[in-house]
């Protein structure tokens, strides 16, 4: 240890400041140093010196003086001396977030109860079950009309039965085509449904792919479902439900009253006497009949949709896999792809060095130089 | 030093006193001015001079006593009573006029008395006094470090918390200031005192 050092350390090895390990030090190199050794005999004696003062006393009075000027302020409360423990901090902190989660996950597990209702209720649709999500419109008072002379009052009107349009979508992943193809033909004929439209496509290397709309009855819709999605995996499956209830409600209502209406035009047809009031009461006729010829289209169509539902059904052959690489293989080719990118920052950190070393090259350069000169300036004496 | 020592309470007296003091009990005044109301002044008188030392040392006291409900416990109390002091003898250094109250006697320009019996110098109180006078002459920082350390008994680890500076810093003034003092000293060495 040089004698440099030793000597700004003497005062704090005097005063017993100093660590074990560098007390030793300054002990070892006292030891050796006769000049070190006559610095620390001198500075014990300064100390000494520093330490004869007497203690002062206080004047008198001083004390009372005190006395009466002492107007304590309050003190810390209990709650702020206990506040700054970090141990009763935190098992305060604990215990707030645990009664706001007591408080919390009831409410949120009731909200998730009621997603799980509505998830049932989609299931069970999804299925075929069917469910009342609205209630029928009443038949409104415009299609109902008033009252005309021949036709039927409201509270003669039959009570409207509920009709759904349904329809699936279902895309299902088949081992072998062919044979799921012919199967799927097979329940619909099953169900006394049939196949609207079919189509299928076979090319190459590629999948074979297969289309077909199949309508069965309305009772059948849900076992036709579950049957389809059977012949393989299913990969999508989608259900959907019009009520046209309202819609047939309102088009038979006003059905009766246009049927109404022709036979009263019907009856001024037979007393009509003059021509222009023949053409008048034939032309009126007509327009009414086309009404009722559109309505009952219209009519017609509803019904036989409702009475059948539809199953758009579409067939994929499932592809062979491709042999999985191995987890070493993986590994490797992550691992060269993570070398290759480390190697290209490492260059690309070198070139901005390069770039910017005008900037940090020549102060580091002037400081370890200067450093160097000092250390070979300082005086230095055998250790 | 010794006095030092035999004025230090235990820890667990000093919280019962704390919490004396907290509850407004004049009793604990009491016995807190017993304990530190002598250091604090001997600090007060060193540090601002003896001009102005009563006046400051009953702000420091007073200070103290009024605001010894702030007083965490992070450190002693001892520290904490020293850390208040010392903040108000800087509260009116910074006050005061630039310009110093000169000693009666200039230590520098202290002429040696070729006709003084060096052996007189021995004696205690006037060593006291050439000391106090090398004190005197050191710059403020190391002068209060010199202060706290060598005449209060405060450790380093006391004096950095007391003063508001690294452990190191202390150290490194309480090196600086011995140098200088031994020079300042020196002088008196040569006629016949102790070599320092």
């Amino acid at each position: 240890m040089k004698c440099l050092r030793v000597r700004d350390e003497i005062k704090a090895y005097v005063d017993g400041e100093l660590g074990a390990l560098a007390r030793w030090r300054i002990a070892r190199h006292l030891a050796r140093c006769a000049e070190c050794r006559e610095e620390e005999i001198a500075m014990v004696d300064l100390t000494n010196k520093m330490r004869m003062n007497p203690q002062m006393a206080a004047p008198e009075g001083l004390r009372e003086r005190v006395l009466q000027s002492v107007r304590p302020e309050p003190g810390p409360a209990v709650v702020r001396k206990l506040w700054n423990r970090p141990a009763l901090s935190m098992v305060v902190s604990v215990i707030i977030v645990c009664a706001v989660g007591a408080a919390v996950i009831p409410t949120f597990t009731r909200t998730r109860g009621s997603s799980t209702e509505l998830s049932a209720r989609e299931n069970a649709k999804a299925i075929g079950v069917e469910m009342r999500l609205a209630s029928p419109s009443p038949p409104s008072a415009k299609s109902l009309g008033a009252p005309a002379p021949g036709g039927m009052a409201p509270s003669q009107a039959p009570a409207p039965m509920f009709m759904v349009i349904k329809t699936a979508d279902l895309k299902l992943e088949v081992e072998r085509f062919q044979e799921a193809y012919g199967e799927a033909v097979s329940i619909a004929g099953s169900l006394g449904g049939y196949v609207t439209d079919s189509s299928a496509e076979t090319s190459g290397p590629a999948p074979s792919t297969g289309r077909m709309t199949i309508r069965v009855p309305v009772r059948e819709f849900e076992r036709g479902v579950e049957r389809l999605s059977t012949l393989g995996k299913v990969r999508e499956k989608s259900v959907s439900g019009e009520d046209v209830t309202g819609e047939v409600v309102d088009l038979e209502s006003r059905l009766r009253n246009k049927r109404a209406e022709e036979r009263q035009y019907l009856q001024i047809m037979n007393r009509a006497q003059r021509i222009p009031d023949i053409v008048t009461v034939s032309s009126e006729l007509y327009r009414v009949r086309g009404e009722i010829e559109e309505m009952e289209g219209r009519l017609k169509y509803l019904k036989s949709a409702a009475a059948m539902s539809t199953i758009n059904l579409t067939i994929i052959q499932k592809q062979k896999p491709k042999p999985a690489a191995s987890a070493l293989g993986k590994t490797w080719s992550s691992a060269l792809t993570s070398l290759a990118g480390t190697f290209r920052s490492l260059a690309a950190a070198g070139i901005w060095l390069l770039v910017y070393s005008p900037f940090w090259a020549l102060p580091i350069g002037a400081l370890l130089y200067a450093k160097r000169r000092s250390l070979t300036a300082q005086h230095s004496c055998s250790d | 030093m010794l006095l030092y020592l035999l004025t230090m309470i235990e820890p667990c007296d000093e919280r019962k006193l704390v919490a004396e003091l907290r509850a407004g009990r004049r009793e604990a005044f009491e016995r807190l001015l017993d304990l530190y109301q002598d250091k604090v002044y001997g600090l007060v008188h060193r540090m601002v001079g003896a001009a102005d030392a009563e006046d400051v040392a009953q702000d420091a006291l007073v200070e103290i006593c009024n605001c010894v409900g702030s007083f965490r416990g992070k450190s002693s109390l001892g520290t904490w009573v020293y850390r208040v002091a010392v903040n108000v003898c800087l509260e009116h250094r910074r006050k005061r006029r630039p310009e110093l109250v000169p000693l009666e006697d200039d230590f520098t320009e202290r002429e040696p008395d070729p006709e003084a019996d060096p052996g007189r110098l021995i004696v205690r109180g006037e060593i006291a006094t050439e000391v106090d006078r090398a004190i005197h002459a050191l710059p403020e920082l190391h002068r209060d470090v010199v202060i706290l350390h060598e005449m209060q008994g405060l450790t380093y680890q006391e004096c950095s918390v007391v003063l508001g500076c690294p452990v190191g810093t202390v150290k490194s003034r309480l090196a600086k200031a011995f140098v200088r003092l031994r020079s300042l000293l020196s002088d008196y060495a040569s006629e016949g005192g102790v070599a320092v």
